[in-house]
């Protein structure tokens, strides 16, 4: 009690007057006979509006007889006080201090620091940039930091305190690091260069800095002005199973975000996967409301979402087809990510142009300290990655790279066809960041990924990512900064055949967007934070091209014209913390589209179905016409309000729009599917989104539980209709049926962040209904009426779970349980015209078995040495211990006149890996 | 596309050592249900009688024979007034003679069915099909195939959507001539030859096209089969006739959904199916499925012979000669005597049936009528 009475004092020296000088004071009435203090306090506290501070156990003796009417506070305190040790004083604030033998003094003489309001020149506090901040941290936190153009007195008013907050060790940013002052209750997280700006009143503050993986730490400030603080954090122990799930410990009750989960890449670690290598995308698909279509499919249905309305972004860059392995492997080689984010409800108003969700995807960057290098070999994969600084504090750069050795598993097989197989792929992961200086940085990223198959020595196929982004921050002072980034994404595939010389042909698609964009943060006030910008994408997409192989080929060269279109945007959204309790967020996007020339269009009978019967000539547009535009609004609207410190209630609106889709004949996601611009027959996708949700957090922040339910609308969904093939079709249109979704659903997750058992529960009920948009056509199927989408799996349960025995040692146990996929089966026969037709129920009536599993995985580490060559772990997992044959579709094959039904399940055995994980 | 799936399954197998495949029956949904399915349409051309043929579907696993509906009460109606009843020949089939009707009357398919079920299609016109105009062929360059193609135009621009049916018929020949057959322990000679067979088949595909887009109603070089050299369909002589069909633009759609639904397997990576019913409805329960689609038509058809030939004949050496005693134990067909160098009593030189006798690969020696 002393103590704390002790920094109370401290933190009010300024601005305080004496009792004695305080003229406005306060009265009251009371009569006490016999009372004790507490029962004056309690009365003077309710008529005064004062607030008390004193020691219980030195006041609860005195015994108090009082007869006061209409006096000040400090004359009737004075008689209580007459004739013992107390003494008391007030300050400007209605505190009353109450001590024995010395009194508080609240105020420093009135004169003292009326010179030297000269003090013109802005001191800034400047973080040491060499070995010895390390030494420094562990005093940077008893030490105050003077913000701001020092003078003797604090002026009144609010001032803006910015900087960065890095990694004391690598000096890589901290990102999504809450930075506030408890009072008042002002805070903000730092964006992806680790940059925070506050604005807070003038004066003495603790500021907290909280994080993920960091240790929590406060600096204190003396804040006189605008000014910069830079902070470096700490690691928080060693580098070892440490939980860290979500950023800023209660982020899920302040901030307004809804549907919004963040995982660290030593998170993802943990979760056992099929192949025993950390997996980014198979660790999404254990968070509620995220599903794929077949277990062997890292393709995201994001609450009931396709796998085309996810816009991945590696570093601000694209990511057309995240997988290897047609599905199985993500394509993120796990020691190049630092992290990820997952937008799935309030998408923030400067992301745009897909339907369901953004997963952020950050590369991380270089140590810039010292060279070391991580790497690990598995089942199937090996990969290695080296960084280090360039020049030291100032330039860093990471190359990673991950391949697999399945080949040469081929190849020592004895099947002859086997043999001839060959299953191939590898990543590259560059990054290079540079800070030029205080107000400027920039980031160079670039990713390589590709493909190769080639089946029993014929057709082989082959697909590649080509991603390289540039970004480029710049501080105009600590209220505004702007970040520039230019990024570019190619995506192509081909398929090539040679084994008969007179079919034989290589296929080609191709798709490439590049992109620049602006965003400016403003730090309007310190309840409104702004964010605007503006963006550009040109799209190129060269849908197909044939060509004969070989002189002998009779195959005719054939090609698809080239589409292109620009897709431009321009947003503004604010952040408005109304009060403690109430926080708003407003965001408007305008985007619009333009589906460009050269380009010959289809032109098809008004009036009837968009079908090839109904094709009527062509029409020529040349060079750079503006063949059709789409543009609207998008509105990102959110708002929280906090019942109690630990619990709140969310509400969102979301409208999204989408230019470019995946046209998909198969069940599962697959790298020959075709990506289509919107024409002006294939128009943009819609899609809006409510959503409500309860948080409560318990036990100081360390169980978050949480409720959200959504209704979700998808227009100009495009299915496919069927008939017609979807490669090289020139009458693309005609192959599509229009459809409008309708998905809803509630999600119940509890998370435990910290102590030795960690990980969460989830549970989702949701569902995913699709209908034609042309209820009367021959087409549509179900009749016109709503039926259930592939990845319709109303209820999903998920534990994934980890328990550290020690530093050494820990233990990961994962369930899940999800209802089975819908399919049609065909029900029944008749005989037309002499031939044996089939019919079937209607579509996606009936669902495969329900699916469950259970896997377990060990992680030990090597010792803790400081200096030993490498620091190494093991990772042993079993998926799917109970080898259970979950079912991963159900498919019916006609033989011999008689159809047969056949469920094929995927991983239908435990699954033993081993990985070996090293650091130097 | 579809070359992707094994692919994968067999990756998988091999990475995981067990992605298995194990048998999977789909609910039986509908082991109580039959439907009811019409097959058939009112022939309005005035000289061919009128067939209905009334059966029930059944399940998919059910191998018998599908159920028929026998002693139904079958009319057609028109909207004028007519009514015309179809008599029953049996196993389900229902047919009305040949008569003249009002073209400009529209008419529907009654059924009453024994279990007092009612079933009633929706009005449909009659629908006027123009003749075929001609059938014509072309080889491909390199001799490997051979494409008919059919031509039809209606003058009067009202029939705009077409389905056409094919039969195919072949004459073929055994490689080798049975001259003898084995009459009651005796060689004797053949009396009917077995070596020239004729036959037919009827493919199942779906033939649609539409001019609904045309300033003409003009169909030219509709594709309407290929027939490959390798088949050897077309060594002797090869005769096509093709039947054409005028749709109403309903009818085109329930036939084109029927082709896209129908004619694929639903396999992994093939399109979703879905349900094509016809313009047939159960008076009781519209809810019902009805499968059929009744339409009233003046088909016409065209018989083509193919003037030219495509590929090679097949050697088939003869498997042995044998004495006469061998020859009558044996399974083989005999082809011809062989009298060796002083003997006196001959030889049998001997074939397989598959060299020899062409009905084993399902013709008949029977000559068509129309043959030429």
């Amino acid at each position: 009690m002393k103590k704390q009475l002790f920094l109370l004092c401290l933190l009010s020296v300024f601005g305080i007057v004496t009792w004695a000088q305080n003229k406005s004071e306060k009265r009251i009435t009371i009569v006490l006979n016999d009372g004790t203090f507490e029962q004056f306090v309690k009365e003077a506290e309710s008529q005064t509006g004062c607030f008390f501070y004193y020691e219980k156990s030195l006041l609860d003796s005195l015994k108090i007889t009082l007869q006061a009417k209409d006096q000040t506070l400090t004359s009737a305190l004075l008689q209580v006080f007459k004739g013992t040790d107390f003494t008391f004083s007030i300050d400007t604030q209605q505190r009353v201090f109450v001590t024995s033998d010395q009194a508080i003094i609240t105020a420093l003489p009135s004169n003292l620091f009326e010179a030297d309001n000269s003090t013109a020149d802005q001191p800034q506090y400047v973080a040491p940039t060499t070995d010895e901040s390390d030494k420094l941290l562990s005093t940077a936190e008893s030490k105050t930091y003077d913000i701001g153009p020092q003078r003797q007195r604090i002026i009144e008013g609010k001032s803006t305190v910015s900087g960065y907050v890095r990694n004391a060790v690598t000096g890589e940013p901290v990102i999504g690091a809450a930075v506030y002052i408890e009072s008042p209750s002002i805070g903000v997280t730092t964006d992806a260069l680790g940059f925070f700006a506050l604005k807070i009143p003038n004066g003495k503050h603790t500021l907290k800095i909280k994080s993920v993986g960091m240790r929590d730490t406060y600096r204190r400030i003396a804040l006189y002005g605008d000014g910069k603080l830079d902070i470096q954090t700490q690691e928080s122990v060693t580098a070892l199973k440490e939980v860290s799930v979500t950023a800023g410990k209660d982020a899920n009750i302040a901030g307004t975000q809804m549907g919004q989960l963040k995982l660290s890449i030593k998170t993802m670690k943990q979760v056992p996967t099929a192949f025993g290598e950390t997996d980014l995308l198979r660790t999404i698909l254990t968070l509620p409301g995220v599903k794929s279509a077949s277990e062997s499919s890292v393709g995201l249905n994001v609450r009931g979402g396709s796998t085309d309305q996810n816009l991945i972004l590696l570093n601000d860059a694209v990511i057309y087809n995240p997988s290897h392995l047609f599905g199985f492997f993500s394509a993120f080689n796990p020691d190049a990510i630092k992290e990820i984010e997952l937008y799935k409800s309030t998408i923030p108003a400067r992301y745009g142009g897909r339907l369901s969700s953004v997963l952020e995807i950050n590369g991380r960057d270089g140590n810039k300290k010292k060279f070391v290098g991580s790497g690990g070999i598995g089942l199937l994969t090996g990969r290695l990655s080296v960084e280090g600084p360039i020049i030291k504090d100032k330039t860093s750069f990471l190359v990673g790279g991950r391949s697999t050795y399945s080949n040469w598993l081929f190849r020592r097989l004895d099947n002859n066809s086997f043999n001839k197989s060959t299953a191939n792929f590898y990543d590259v992961n560059l990054q290079l960041s540079h800070e030029v200086n205080q107000k400027n940085s920039l980031t160079l990223s670039g990713y390589f990924s590709n493909d190769k198959f080639k089946l029993f020595g014929d057709t082989a196929y082959a697909y590649r990512n080509q991603v390289g982004s540039f970004k480029w921050k710049h501080t105009f002072n600590s209220k505004f900064y702007g970040t520039f980034t230019g990024a570019f994404s190619k995506y192509n595939y081909s398929v090539g055949t040679s084994r008969v010389p007179i079919n034989a042909f290589d296929l080609s698609f191709d798709i490439q967007q590049s992109n620049a964009k602006l965003d400016f943060t403003y730090f309007l006030h310190p309840k409104h934070t702004l964010d605007v910008g503006v963006s550009s994408i040109l799209y190129k997409l060269a849908p197909g091209r044939i060509t004969p192989a070989g002189e002998k080929s009779l195959i005719l060269p054939d090609v698809l014209e080239q589409e292109q279109g620009v897709e431009s945007a321009i947003y503004i959204e604010d952040r408005y913390d109304v009060n403690s309790r109430l926080s708003l967020s407003a965001g408007l996007r305008f985007s619009t589209y333009s589906f460009l020339g050269p380009k010959t269009v289809n032109n098809y009978t008004a009036g009837y179905p968009i079908e090839k019967i109904y094709l009527e000539g062509i029409t020529e547009y040349g060079k750079g016409k503006n063949i059709r535009t789409y543009q609207g609004p998008e509105y990102r609207i959110s708002g929280r309000y906090r019942l109690t410190d630990n619990t709140s209630v969310k509400a969102s609106y979301n409208t999204t729009r989408q230019y470019i889709h995946l046209l998909s004949n198969t069940m599962v996601m697959s790298p020959t599917d075709i990506w289509k611009l919107s024409d002006p027959y294939i128009k943009p996708q819609l899609g809006s989104q409510w959503a409500v949700g309860f948080y409560r957090n318990l036990r100081g922040n360390k169980l978050e539980l949480s409720v959200e339910g959504y209704y979700k609308t998808m227009r100009n969904f495009l299915d496919y209709k069927g008939g017609d093939s979807l490669i090289m079709n020139h009458h693309i249109e005609a192959a599509v049926i229009s459809t409008t979704g309708v998905a809803y659903g509630v999600e119940l997750m509890a998370k435990k962040l910290t102590g030795k058992l960690n990980g969460w529960v989830s549970y989702t009920y949701a569902r995913t209904l699709l209908r034609a948009d042309d209820r009367t056509s021959p087409e549509a199927p179900n009749k016109g009426n709503f039926y259930p989408s592939n990845y319709d799996k109303p209820h999903d349960f998920t534990l994934v779970s980890n328990y550290k025995f020690s530093h050494r040692f820990s233990l990961s146990f994962n369930f899940t349980y999800s209802s089975g996929r819908p399919y049609t089966p065909p029900i029944g026969k008749y005989v037309l015209e002499g031939v044996q037709r089939i019919y079937y129920a209607e579509r996606n009536q009936y669902r495969i078995p329900d699916y469950y599993r259970v896997d377990l995985s060990m992680n030990v580490e090597g010792n803790h040495k400081i200096k030993k060559l490498a620091h190494s772990s093991w990772t042993f997992a079993v998926y799917n211990l109970l080898g259970r044959k979950n079912p991963s579709s159900v498919y019916f094959r006609s033989q011999n006149g008689i159809i047969q039904g056949y469920m094929l399940s995927i991983f239908g055995r435990p699954i033993p890996t081993v990985t070996y994980n090293f650091r130097f | 596309m579809k070359s992707l799936f094994p692919f994968i399954f067999i990756l998988l197998s091999f990475l995981v050592f067990d992605g298995c495949v194990v048998p999977f029956s789909p609910p039986e949904v509908s082991s109580a249900d039959r439907f009811l399915v019409v097959d058939g349409f009112l022939n309005t051309n005035g000289v061919d009688s009128s067939s209905i043929i009334l059966t029930y579907t059944q399940v998919v696993s059910n191998k018998n024979t599908f159920g028929t509906e026998l002693k139904a009460k079958v009319t057609v109606e028109g909207n004028k007034g007519s009514l015309y009843s179809f008599t029953e020949i049996g196993k389900g089939l229902y047919r009305l003679p040949a008569q003249k009707f009002n073209p400009s009357e529209l008419f529907r398919i009654r059924i009453k069915t024994t279990a007092n079920k009612e079933y009633l299609s929706s009005y449909v016109e009659v629908k006027q099909t123009p003749p075929i105009e001609s059938i014509t062929y072309k080889i491909a360059p390199d001799n490997s195939y051979l494409q008919i193609f059919i031509n039809t135009r209606d003058p009067l621009n009202k029939t705009r959507y077409y389905r056409w049916r094919f039969e195919e018929t072949w004459e073929y020949h055994a490689p080798l001539i049975s001259l003898y057959e084995i009459k009651n322990k005796a060689i004797v000679d053949r009396t009917s030859m077995i070596n020239i067979c004729w036959q037919t088949a009827r493919p199942s595909n779906i033939l649609l096209a539409s001019t609904a887009k045309l300033s003409q109603d003009i169909v030219n070089d509709f594709p309407v089969t290929t027939v490959y050299a390798a088949s050897n369909k077309l060594l002797i002589k090869y005769s096509i006739l093709v039947k054409q069909i005028g749709l109403t633009e309903d009818g085109f759609a329930y036939w084109n959904s029927m082709s896209k639904t129908t004619e694929k397997t639903g396999s992994l990576f093939d399109p979703q199916p879905s349900q094509v019913t016809g313009n047939i409805k159960s008076v009781s329960n519209p809810q019902e499925l009805v499968f059929g689609y009744f339409s009233a038509v003046t088909p016409q058809q065209k018989r083509f012979f193919v003037p030219a030939t495509l590929g090679f004949p097949i050697s088939c050496p003869p498997t042995d000669t044998v004495s006469i005693a061998d020859a009558l134990k044996s399974p083989d067909i005999l082809i011809s005597e062989y009298l060796a160098e002083g003997a006196r009593v001959p030889d049998y030189i001997i074939g397989t049936s598959e060299c020899a006798d062409c009905r084993v690969k399902g013709g008949t020696t029977v000559r068509p009528s129309f043959w030429q």
